[in-house]
């Protein structure tokens, strides 16, 4: 076991962890269960936070290799542009199950902050590492598309 | 069953981990393909050595002509270079194809050349841009064809106490070429078949250094050398195109899987081929 410790959204998390526990089981152990679990194999992308500013699959780190850095879910408070992606998904009702969202809303906020202004092309291959089996996709690309524009 | 979990503070130290563990321990970069086989049993490592912070192989450079890529360099790193889109469109082409954003923040180029399967997307670029890899271990370093690297389905041919470092490869300016990748969906797929070509011509002729690399359609990334002769020397025309594609039919031997069958794959790198040269502009009816 090797102790750890994580800056997730606003708080200092320290835990003790085996080598082989992934960032995503840690984050689920530590009450963070807003981050999902889909395939575990880097396939659906459910489980993606930011990982020091990078959308990642959580499922494909080891929590020890996250030890001292910075991690952002959905949850996130105070960050403008989260909160206003977060809208823009019930507003254009880019979501049924849910279980998707917060992955896709994390790879959304990573690609505003690579791409300030994205185009329908991009922000589909942006999603391409997030499956999504209720909504057939469009609604999700219409609110992340409302947020380029009401940014303007 | 744990593994114990090393952090590699250098690359000498990587080194030194991997003589103390040897066969036992497995390098870790982007994990993105490690991670799965630990998950599923196909390794059962003692140690993880962590590499991934290895500032010393992340690296772009380029010298003169030559391009140079530190191992540990990340696809999502490669896609943004200006260095490898100008000097290798065909590169940041297959960068811009491979898995998906969130896969290519972690993978390494190193790491999807060393797992060696015969559908890794980074392989058949580097192998039409004549690649070579340098491998280093405590008792001095190595410089082989990327060719020469794969010897199987996921086996290479470096030795366990070695770490690849870095790829180069002359710059491929104003060459023509294509990467075509046939998977299931857009994001994270795995090809069932992907080719790579790289051409020049003059006088209506291709030249004699054209290259073709085919992928997930033998049991290693293959330069496809009876369909290159077919090729070079040859006016790019829809009658030798076909003949090309006819050849390379022959010349790959792909499996069935889950992805595709045998037959499949064959007639679809054919068809990749002619695709290729059609996006170029080259009619092939």
């Amino acid at each position: 076991m090797k102790e750890i410790t994580v800056q997730i959204n606003d708080e200092r998390i320290t835990g003790l962890v085996k080598s082989s526990t992934t960032l995503l089981q840690f984050l689920r152990d530590k009450g963070f269960t807003e981050v999902k679990k889909g395939c575990g194999e880097g396939e659906c992308g459910a489980c993606t936070v930011l990982l020091n500013g990078k959308a990642v699959t959580s499922c494909l780190v080891l929590a020890v290799q996250a030890d001292g850095s910075e991690v952002v879910t959905v949850k996130k408070k105070d960050d403008q542009l989260l909160e206003t992606l977060k809208e823009a998904f019930v507003k254009h009702e880019a979501l049924q199950c849910g279980f998707c969202t917060p992955g896709i809303i994390m790879t959304a906020r990573w690609l505003l902050s690579e791409n300030p202004k994205p185009n329908r092309e991009e922000i589909r291959d942006a999603l391409s590492g997030n499956l999504c089996r209720c909504t057939g996709y469009l609604k999700i690309i219409d609110a992340i598309e409302y947020v380029t524009r009401a940014e303007r | 069953m744990d593994f114990t979990y090393e952090k590699a503070g250098s690359f000498t130290q990587a080194l030194k981990l991997k003589a103390e563990y040897k066969e036992k321990g497995v390098f870790i970069a982007g994990g993105t393909d490690l991670l799965v086989d630990i998950r599923n049993n196909i390794l059962e490592p003692e140690a993880v050595i962590d590499i991934s912070d290895l500032d010393e192989i992340n690296y772009i450079r380029q010298e003169d002509n030559q391009v140079k890529i530190g191992a540990m360099t990340r696809i999502a790193q490669i896609e943004k270079s200006s260095i490898v889109h100008s000097h290798a469109p065909i590169l940041y082409k297959a960068s811009k194809d491979f898995a998906n954003p969130l896969i290519n923040n972690m993978a390494t180029l190193g790491g999807n050349l060393i797992n060696a399967s015969p559908a890794a997307d980074m392989a058949t670029p580097l192998l039409v841009l004549g690649a070579k890899v340098v491998l280093k271990s405590a008792n001095g370093e190595r410089v082989i064809p990327l060719e020469e690297l794969f010897s199987g389905v996921r086996k290479t041919n470096h030795r366990s106490d070695e770490l690849l470092a870095e790829i180069s490869f002359n710059g491929a300016q104003g060459k023509k070429c294509e990467f075509l990748k046939l998977g299931q969906r857009n994001g994270t797929s795995i090809s069932i078949a992907s080719l790579s070509l790289l051409f020049d011509i003059a006088g209506g002729v291709i030249g004699d250094d054209l290259r073709l690399a085919v992928g997930s359609v033998a049991p290693v990334p293959l330069r496809a050398r009876k369909t290159e002769g077919v090729l070079r020397g040859v006016e790019p025309s829809a009658r030798n195109i076909k003949l090309a594609g006819d050849m390379l039919k022959c010349e790959v031997t792909p499996i069935t899987d889950v992805r595709g069958t045998a037959e499949y794959r064959m007639e679809m790198v054919a068809a990749l081929l002619l695709m290729a040269f059609q996006n170029l502009g080259y009619t092939t009816k």
